[in-house]
């Protein structure tokens, strides 16, 4: 992949500023002909270099055990972000990636750190909301998706989503 | 007499990796997600292999990184 993906651009500014990015590979969400269901420990690690090398992904990544249970302790969706403090609390959780809000979540967290080795003292603000991604995927990612895994896996999206258009 | 709370079975690994992608897989997993682990609880510790055969538990990087953790796979 010759373009830098948002997440990597975001690792290498933040890489150094106290942070540490991680992916962890979970199941295949979208099982296909390509990329069938996991059955293994070995075929697993496999399929997570894969991932890895397909999507060009710069941070070191995590592999969970065959039966999820890093994915299940956390809630299983499939492209979920969670970012965690050095306090070891949960700051930031997203059911879905969207860059442009994890970068806010470290530019706080950045700040945060800077105001405290001012001596300025910080508080949690709690903040909750709802944040509107495409439902449909964008840029040529259902193509990339289906592509990678096989024509099964499409018809098993289709037969689920049909009815929704 | 209280009632007894249901054992459920640990998951069998072919129900966590299922075949096909099916309406029940999609269902219910939105809601779940919301109510499970909450902003400010602790992470729930891990340790888990990087590609590179290190292991890397969450836990020890308390006091010193903050950590970005993002779910993925290939489809």
């Amino acid at each position: 992949m010759g373009e830098v993906s948002p997440l990597n651009k975001l690792y290498k500014s933040y890489r150094d500023k106290g942070f540490e990015f991680f992916t962890v590979y979970v199941r295949e969400p979208h099982p296909g002909e390509n990329y069938g269901p996991h059955s293994g420990w070995e075929q697993k690690i496999q399929h997570a270099r894969d991932c890895r090398d397909q999507d060009g992904i710069q941070n070191p990544l995590l592999v969970d055990d065959v039966e999820g249970t890093v994915h299940q302790a956390y809630g299983i969706m499939p492209n979920m972000v969670y970012i965690i403090g050095k306090d070891g609390k949960v700051v930031y959780k997203a059911m879905w990636t969207d860059h442009s809000e994890i970068e806010s979540v470290l530019a706080n967290l950045e700040l945060a750190d800077k105001l405290r080795a001012e001596g300025i003292r910080v508080k949690p603000s709690y903040t909750e909301k709802i944040n509107y991604v495409t439902a449909e995927y964008a840029g040529g990612i259902r193509e990339k998706v289906f592509g990678r895994a096989g024509k099964q896996a499409w018809d098993d999206y289709r037969n689920v989503f049909a009815s929704k258009g | 007499m209280a009632i007894q709370e249901p054992k459920n079975k640990e998951q069998p690994v072919d129900t966590y990796n299922y075949k096909n992608f099916t309406r029940s897989e999609s269902a219910g997993k939105a809601v779940a997600f919301m109510n499970s682990l909450r902003v400010g609880e602790d992470a729930p510790d891990f340790e888990m292999p990087t590609l590179e055969g290190e292991r890397v538990r969450l836990s020890q990087l308390r006091g010193q990184k903050h950590v970005l953790l993002e779910f993925g796979s290939i489809t």
